[in-house]
């Protein structure tokens, strides 16, 4: 790393122009994100002012009025249940398919890999319309079973190709050790792979949870009302026929969203980073 | 030695779950898909009949459904390469050692880790016409500032800025561990040899980074040609069309116009343009790989 670091300082720029493309690049990507915080805090008659104002009387109105909605701490709670069970789901059947490809011999294994993958690919509205009325025909639209299936289907893929390369980077001697004891694959997976693998469980867990709760499409078409997450209680306070956006509070709901999916993020922001590129950044 | 044998079939139970379930939400659903996509099936309508291939001819006789092809086209690669300038050259400053490096590092993520709908109503904020901070900013330089989402050709251009605020990050956190990894040895040869900051980065750095930024690239295409809830909530599609994209055409077609049979035609030409955007892709960049 050191050469690359001084050939970037000495060559490219100067002291003070690095400080100041820094502080514009963190000025650029953070201030939006500020604004929206004050804003939480502010009444009607703040927000509506021009020029707009840093320094105000802050208030916990719209705090206070979006957690005292029994609705929207119901859609939160909506969110923990499906990106809960579907993770547990997508870890079970993931490892599993996972680790079938990483150790047995399957006949064209590559081919189904890549065709798992390869279903990240498609676009979820692609999809949307069939699942919609075969849900109706099934009876679990706006259900958990139905969406915490959706969510299950369509995370599969990435969790599948992390599991494998976890599994891969195991030492396949514990196993076969376990195996010629006489125990079954599956009493040697549970025994011996699934504790070793841990880190990568967790690593998939985290990544899935937070590609759950930060979904749309798929929430807003399969579970509208009944059982509707918190991405898409947002639309509370969108206007309507007869009302305004409501900034003030759609912006302490929409750091309340934001919360669950960011706090996982930034304590294993690696995972993340290892979910997002299919495992190819380790 | 019998656990070889049982292997060879064990193996296929342990994928079997996976592929059953990608079969009853994936397979099966695009099979009824491309049946419905022949009918005029629509909502309310006890009835559908088979029409052949009419609803893939009206599409292509649709100026809305040409526009959001192409406008979905457009947004995909404009936003790619601007996320991917702007990421690989924040990466290159922020690879730099300074004070508080890693606080700096985790931080400026920030875009990219809070969900896509907050990412919207962030920006419904922003672009809002009467008390808008950045149109308070904009008018401090003197410039009148434009009617963000409701007069065209602004809606488009403040939906893509939108979405590379968003995901610039994910290209500068790609590129920040590619030049974590770096090998060491190329560097000092090229320093001993006298090469400058420049030329260093087009012959060693780029090339070494080429594999990683490939993978990114791919990426971020295929996300942002399906991109849908930001629009959704900042304009849905509209002023009118305007800034209707493929996702949104079919979510309109079928769940507001109830077509279903149309909304599944437009769905599966949504598939077939983007397998092919990403064969080109593919392609392009083999070749670029091949190259350097």
């Amino acid at each position: 790393m050191g050469s690359f670091q001084k050939s970037v300082s000495s060559g490219f720029m100067k002291n003070i122009l690095f400080y100041v493309v820094l502080i514009v690049i963190f000025f650029l990507s953070f201030f939006p994100v500020i604004w929206t915080i004050l804003t939480s805090f502010k009444l009607n008659v703040q927000i509506y002012t021009m020029p707009p104002k840093l320094i105000f009387k802050p208030t916990l109105y719209n705090w206070s009025f979006v957690l005292k909605s029994a609705e929207f701490r119901k859609n939160y709670l909506n969110s923990l249940i499906i990106g809960g069970a579907s993770v547990v789901l997508v870890l079970i059947i993931g490892s599993f398919a996972g680790y079938g490809l990483a150790r047995f011999p399957i006949g064209k294994k590559e081919n189904i890999a890549f065709w798992i993958l390869s279903q990240r690919m498609m676009p979820p509205v692609a999809v949307i319309i069939p699942i919609y009325i075969l849900f109706f025909q099934w009876h679990i639209h706006d259900t958990y079973p139905g969406i915490i299936f959706v969510y299950t289907t369509f995370n599969l893929p990435v969790a599948v190709w992390m599991m494998r390369g976890f599994f891969q980077a195991l030492p396949v001697e514990l196993e076969e050790a376990a195996w010629l004891d006489g125990s079954g694959t599956l009493k040697a997976f549970f025994k011996v792979v699934v504790p070793l693998a841990k880190p990568g469980l967790i690593a998939c867990g985290v990544f899935t949870f937070f590609m759950i709760v930060n979904e749309f499409l798929f929430a807003f078409i399969l579970a509208p009302t009944k059982v509707r997450p918190v991405s898409v209680a947002v639309t509370l306070f969108l206007p309507t026929g007869i009302r305004a956006t409501m900034y003030g509070e759609a912006c302490a709901a929409a750091i309340l969203i934001a919360l669950p999916g960011l706090i996982v993020a930034l304590i294993m922001q690696r995972y993340l980073v290892r979910g997002m590129t299919f495992g190819a950044l380790k | 030695m019998g656990w070889i044998m049982k292997r060879r079939y064990v193996g296929y139970l342990y994928i079997l779950p996976c592929l059953i379930i990608l079969v009853i939400l994936v397979v099966y659903p695009l099979y009824f898909s491309f049946r419905i996509s022949l009918t005029d099936f629509t909502f309310g309508r006890p009835f559908a009949n088979y029409i052949g291939s009419e609803n893939y001819y009206q599409l292509f006789k649709d100026p809305i459904f040409i526009q959001s092809m192409v406008r979905t086209i457009f947004i995909t690669i404009i936003a790619v390469l601007v996320e991917f300038i702007c990421g690989l050259g924040s990466a290159l400053i922020l690879s730099r050692k300074f004070r508080g490096q890693n606080l700096i590092r985790t931080l400026i993520l920030l875009p990219m880790m809070i969900s896509p709908i907050v990412v919207a109503l962030i920006w419904l904020l922003m672009y809002q016409p009467d008390f808008s901070i950045l149109n308070y900013l904009i008018q401090m330089f003197g410039v009148d500032p434009p009617m963000w989402l409701t007069r065209p050709p602004w809606p488009i251009i403040g939906v893509t800025i939108t979405e590379i605020w968003e995901w610039t990050p994910f290209f500068t956190m790609v590129c920040l561990s590619g030049l974590a990894s770096l090998p060491l040895e190329p560097y000092e040869a090229a320093v001993t040899d006298g090469a400058t900051g420049w030329q260093i980065f087009w012959k060693i750095t780029l090339p070494l980074l080429t594999p990683l930024l490939l993978i990114g690239l791919l990426i971020r295409m295929i996300d942002v040609f399906r991109i849908f809830d930001i629009i959704y909530i900042m304009t849905e599609g509209g002023p009118g069309d305007y800034t209707s994209t493929m996702s949104i055409f079919v979510h309109r077609t079928g769940f507001i116009y109830r077509h279903l049979g149309m909304a599944s035609a437009s769905s599966y030409m949504m598939i077939i343009v983007i397998t092919i955007l990403t064969l080109i892709l593919i392609r392009l960049l083999n070749r670029v790989g091949s190259q350097s």
